[in-house]
């Protein structure tokens, strides 16, 4: 054990009494050889190395999902248009040709052409059948479905493997047990096992490109993800690929559920968790009871594509509103497994860099769990413009209520500024970004859910614009600022502060630039997933298509960022930032068991006010005077 | 007041191309502006706090206990629960409101049936034709679009169904879409606001107009972004010569069968230079010797075209999938035939053309196409 940790103020912590440590390594010590080191990382059921690994598959597929983002604005960047040109050729006629511009990926489709000779007749195979042979054509429509392959591909990823475990999976799982001080998850072999399902689904699923792509939507509507490509499997695959994912999510739910209730450290009552662990809890009881409906649903239309069971496609006697009832149902409470940990995030952002306690805990709290309760009545509202209005009526209504615990919680934040003590470092620039951006999201959810302006704006841009300002905004930039927030816990190392500054600067106005254009696009008549568009569009679109590159540029630097402090970073002191809750009494990384010793709470995790943090080493930190003083030094 | 603010402040214009464009669109919009307007001072407010109490409480000196503060404050935090409720209340009345004046049809309305299919949209009028103008390449997708004719100030009701898959009925003038299914029907009402004398969208034409967008806002499979067409708004008299007379009988087939190409939605798989498409090009195609896939080869005469736009399951050509539906009902018999002028001019199988023949020459005793959807008979077609 390091001199970083001194200890604490005997009075008001003794979470950690390290004097008896026996001298436990890092989760990150190898464990000899290659192989073995191998062997362990991949039958780890140590929640932290799952945590770990699944922040690193997230990472690699929000790279591969961007890169299809791109390709779609770049694709945007000019409208497929048509060129004619008439000439004259040798014989004196006029010829004129169409060619297709402003296509910049086209990947063309195969299809069989008879061969032909000399005089233009068939030829005949030994069985006097005609000759085919393959040839892969290129033209307005090929190019198009390339487009719709990208786009379908960035949003399955997206959603499926890059917003739904990111929090909760790879964070979550890092992070949970740490903060209500246990050792470990309640179920340690089913964590092992929900990770290897993640990664054999998302193997489903990404080979399902290597196929030649999905043209589906990641919303799979039917009667048209029923009937397309029919000859081939790959959609299948896509379905099959999501339909293992849900039960990664499902366990996980599951196992995070048993852990709060069973594992938290004596002396923690519910309302001394952290609040990250709230929404968490929240988001786990979401995945457990709404996950399986889309399991189901997706397995019926596996069955509808390979059986032709007549259960969506009215051709067969199905309904295919009824596929959109089933697939909201799930997906809209799932746009709070999306976003409640975000915002759990961004409780703890808050709280550790403003050093001030959360306003208005218990509402915050309770407003985790209503917004949960909430989100299984509402999946109506993406149905307004295909259901009667009768339903429209009431799911619009009922939409309207989630806003009130969403607006509640974004006042308590801001109010939680008053007062503070800020240290306006990356983690706390992401969380200011955060609540600039969610605002945003949330606003703009208003027109959607009010029934006259939803019927312009459902399926336009607006809405394109809407849920990434909640996804991207709210969820992917509290999740990167949980990176930087944490990544001193999880690796022991620091970041350059500086640098990390100025990739976020460039992500926020790159991303302000790409999806605040997209606004203006929806309500002026832009519709979502075109390939191509009027030639009015053309400068919102390039503003947003530069913008999208402005975002790349942020990201990238921000991954360097991260990973020279991995390789090359400063050691990290157990409590960088001052921190109150649990995971910063422990190492950093935390020893293998998280802690030496079960942690006694004596204290909620947002008690600035009331106590002065622990484990600062005293080099670092001299404490002025009038601190409560430290007891002499450790033991070493 | 409040209309003012709707109608002409920059922020309409900056949001929307235009005011609303049907009687119940201007409802919507200002619907839309109250709640940019109170989101903007909301975000504005919340923004301004955040910002300035973020700069002056910078600064936290490590080790030292931080100023105490409230953990909350009941009344507060009631006071921004109830208004918010109060507030989405409104919200919620409001845009209920204006959502039954966007929903429910007034009685005496022009019905008229859409048919939808991948990709293009067709309006059937009550004299059984449709669209019989198209705009030029370029102007709302790359392919030409059907323009659709539609009197001023009258309420109008289309029936709407799809022969595949979902697509969904878009004019983002009227600020209002429905979904278009394959398995029910659904309905879509509007009423254009009156023409003024200056509205000249179409300057060639010598009469008022308005013309709008119309898209297909779900997505429906590869050219779904080429589905679109154009509403075009005319004098009530322009649309009731139209309806009387919609091809001039003095319009050559061939002029004709090239617009119903498009408006028929035809283009949207058979290209006409010989390039591959979803079907087989129309180039050099009629008079020629086709394989199929299920029926022995056939030459592609007036008898072969008509049984592969009324039964196009019935042989599916070498090499291409079985993906046309059946345009039974919705081509008649003279547009059948004007759609063969225009096959046969650009095919070399074939000599037996004549570019002169009128659409009057057809039938010289009816009135324009008003002998509606034909039951196809057996009869020759010509060629
Ligand atoms: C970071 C998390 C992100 C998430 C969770 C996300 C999620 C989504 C989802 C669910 C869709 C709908 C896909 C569909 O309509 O099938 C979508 C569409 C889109 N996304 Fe993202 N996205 C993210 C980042 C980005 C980024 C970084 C860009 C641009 C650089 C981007 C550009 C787009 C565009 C242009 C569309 C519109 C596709 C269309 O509807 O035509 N997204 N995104
Ligand atoms: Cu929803
Ligand atoms: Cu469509």
């Amino acid at each position: 054990m390091s001199d970083t940790s001194s200890n604490p103020d005997p009075h008001e912590f003794d979470a950690v009494d390290h004097s008896h440590d026996h001298h436990e390594g890092s989760y990150l010590e190898p464990a000899g050889g290659v192989w073995a080191t191998i062997k362990q990382w991949a039958l780890t059921k140590d929640h932290k190395k799952l945590g770990v690994m699944y922040m690193f598959a997230v990472l690699i597929l929000f790279f591969l999902g961007g890169v299809a983002a791109l390709g779609v604005r770049a694709e945007l960047w000019e409208p497929v248009r048509y060129k004619t040109t008439t000439t004259v050729n040798d014989q004196g006629e006029t010829v004129t040709t169409q060619e297709v511009t402003g296509q910049i990926f086209n990947v063309g489709r195969p299809k069989e052409e008879p061969v032909t000779d000399a005089d233009g007749n068939p030829v005949l195979d030994d069985n006097g059948e005609p000759l085919t042979e393959t040839v892969r054509v290129y033209n307005l429509q090929t190019g198009n479905e390339t487009y719709n392959r990208m786009f379908t591909l960035h949003g399955a990823i997206m959603v499926f493997m890059v917003i739904i475990p990111s929090v909760p999976a790879a964070l979550g799982n890092f992070f949970l047990p740490i903060m209500i001080g246990a050792k470990d998850v309640a179920f340690p072999r089913l964590n092992l096992l929900s990770w290897w399902i993640y990664v054999f689904g998302s193997i489903f699923a990404v080979a399902s490109i290597f196929l030649g792509g999905v043209d589906t939507g990641w919303t799979f509507y039917t009667p048209y993800s029923t009937t397309t490509d029919a000859d081939h499997w790959r959609v299948v695959y896509m379905i099959t690929g999501a339909f293992i994912l849900g039960f990664s999510s499902i366990l996980t739910g599951l196992n995070f559920v048993v852990t709060v209730h069973k594992l938290r450290a004596p002396g923690m009552g519910w309302f001394d968790m952290p609040l990250f662990i709230w929404a968490r809890y929240a988001t786990a009881i979401i995945q457990v009871l709404a996950t399986p409906v889309i399991g189901v649903t997706l397995l019926l239309l596996i069955m509808e594509r390979l059986l032709h069971i007549g259960i969506f496609d009215p051709n067969l006697g199905g309904d295919p509103v009824l596929f959109q009832h089933f697939f909201w149902f799930y997906s809209h409470p799932v746009v709070y497994v999306m976003i409640l940990p975000g915002f759990g995030i961004l409780n703890e952002l808050l709280a550790v860099h403003a050093h001030k306690r959360i306003f208005g805990y218990r509402a915050v709290a309770f407003a985790s769990l209503g917004i949960a309760a909430v989100s299984f009545i509402v999946w109506g509202h993406h149905l307004f413009t295909s259901e009667g209005s009768l339903a429209a009526t009431v799911f619009s209504a009922l939409t309207f209520l989630v806003a009130i615990p969403t607006g509640v919680k974004m006042f308590n934040w801001i109010a939680t500024l008053y007062k503070s003590s800020i240290v306006l470092n990356t983690p706390m620039f992401y969380a200011l970004a955060v609540l600039f951006l969610f605002a945003i999201g949330g606003l703009t959810g208003l027109p959607l859910a009010t029934l006259a302006t939803d019927m312009h704006l459902h399926d336009s841009y607006f809405v394109v614009a809407h849920f990434h300002y909640v996804m991207m905004g709210g969820t992917i930039m509290a999740f990167v600022g949980g990176l930087f927030h944490w990544w001193p816990k999880m690796f022991g190392k620091m970041y350059n502060d500086r640098w990390a500054m100025v990739g976020a600067v460039l992500v926020f106005i790159g991303f302000n630039v790409t999806f605040f254009t997209q606004f203006f696009l929806g309500t002026r008549g832009m519709p979502r997933r075109y390939a191509s568009y009027v030639d009015e569009f053309q400068i919102w679109h390039q503003i947003s298509t530069i913008g999208s590159y402005i975002l790349l540029v942020g990201f990238l630097i921000e991954g360097a960022v991260l990973l020279h402090a991995m390789i090359a970073g400063k050691k990290a002191p157990p409590n960088p930032w001052g921190g109150m809750s649990l995971e910063w009494e422990t190492e950093s990384p935390p020893i293998e068991h998280n802690f030496p010793h079960e942690p006694i709470v004596k204290h909620g995790p947002y008690d600035y006010d009331e106590v002065v943090p622990p484990h600062w080493d005293p080099k670092d930190y001299p404490l002025p005077e009038g601190a409560p003083s430290h007891h002499e030094p450790g033991h070493h | 007041m409040i209309h003012l603010l709707a109608s002409v402040g920059p922020v309409q214009e900056l949001f929307f191309r235009d005011n609303g464009q049907a009687t119940y669109s201007r409802d919507s919009d200002l619907i839309f502006l109250g709640l940019f307007w109170f989101s903007f001072v909301t975000f504005v407010v919340m923004m301004a706090l955040m910002i300035y109490w973020t700069i002056k409480n910078r600064g936290w000196k490590k080790g030292v206990r931080v100023q105490r503060s409230a953990s909350h404050n009941n009344v507060m935090e009631l006071t921004w629960t109830i208004i918010p409720t109060l507030l989405v209340v409104v919200m919620f009345v409001v845009g209920f409101r204006a959502y039954a004046r966007q929903v429910v049809s007034p009685d005496q309305a022009i019905n008229l049936d859409v048919a939808a299919s991948k990709w293009s949209w067709e309006i059937t009028y009550p004299n059984g034709s449709g669209a019989t103008e198209t705009t030029a390449q370029n102007d709302v997708g790359a392919n030409a679009a059907p323009i659709f004719v539609i009197p001023e100030d009258t309420p109008i009701k289309l029936t709407m169904s799809s022969a595949d898959v979902i697509h969904s009925f878009w004019v983002p003038d009227f600020r209002m879409k429905q979904d278009v299914f394959p398995n029910r029907f659904t309905t879509y009402w509007f009423q254009s606001e009156k023409l003024k004398d200056m509205d000249r969208d179409n300057p060639d034409l010598d009469y008022p107009n308005k013309e709008h967008w119309l898209f297909c806002a779900e997505y429906c499979g590869d050219n779904h972004s080429e589905m679109a067409g154009i509403i075009r708004i005319v004098p009530r008299e322009v649309y009731a010569g139209w309806i009387r007379e919609p091809f001039g009988k003095d319009q050559t087939l061939l002029e004709i069968g090239k617009t119903l190409y498009t408006s028929k939605g035809c283009v949207q798989c058979h290209t006409t230079d010989g390039s591959s498409g979803t079907g087989p090009s129309w180039k050099d195609l009629f008079g020629s010797q086709s394989q199929y896939s299920n029926a022995p080869a056939w030459t592609l005469d007036a008898n072969a075209v008509r049984e592969a736009v009324y039964e196009p399951a019935a042989k599916i050509r070498q090499g291409f999938p079985n993906q046309m539906a059946t345009y039974q009902g919705r081509i008649n018999d003279k547009e059948l035939r004007a759609l063969i002028a225009y096959m046969k001019s650009i095919s070399t199988y074939t000599t037996d053309f004549d570019p002169a023949q009128t659409w009057g020459d057809l039938d010289p005793s009816a009135e324009g196409a008003a002998d509606g959807a034909q039951d196809s008979g057996a009869e020759d077609t010509g060629g």
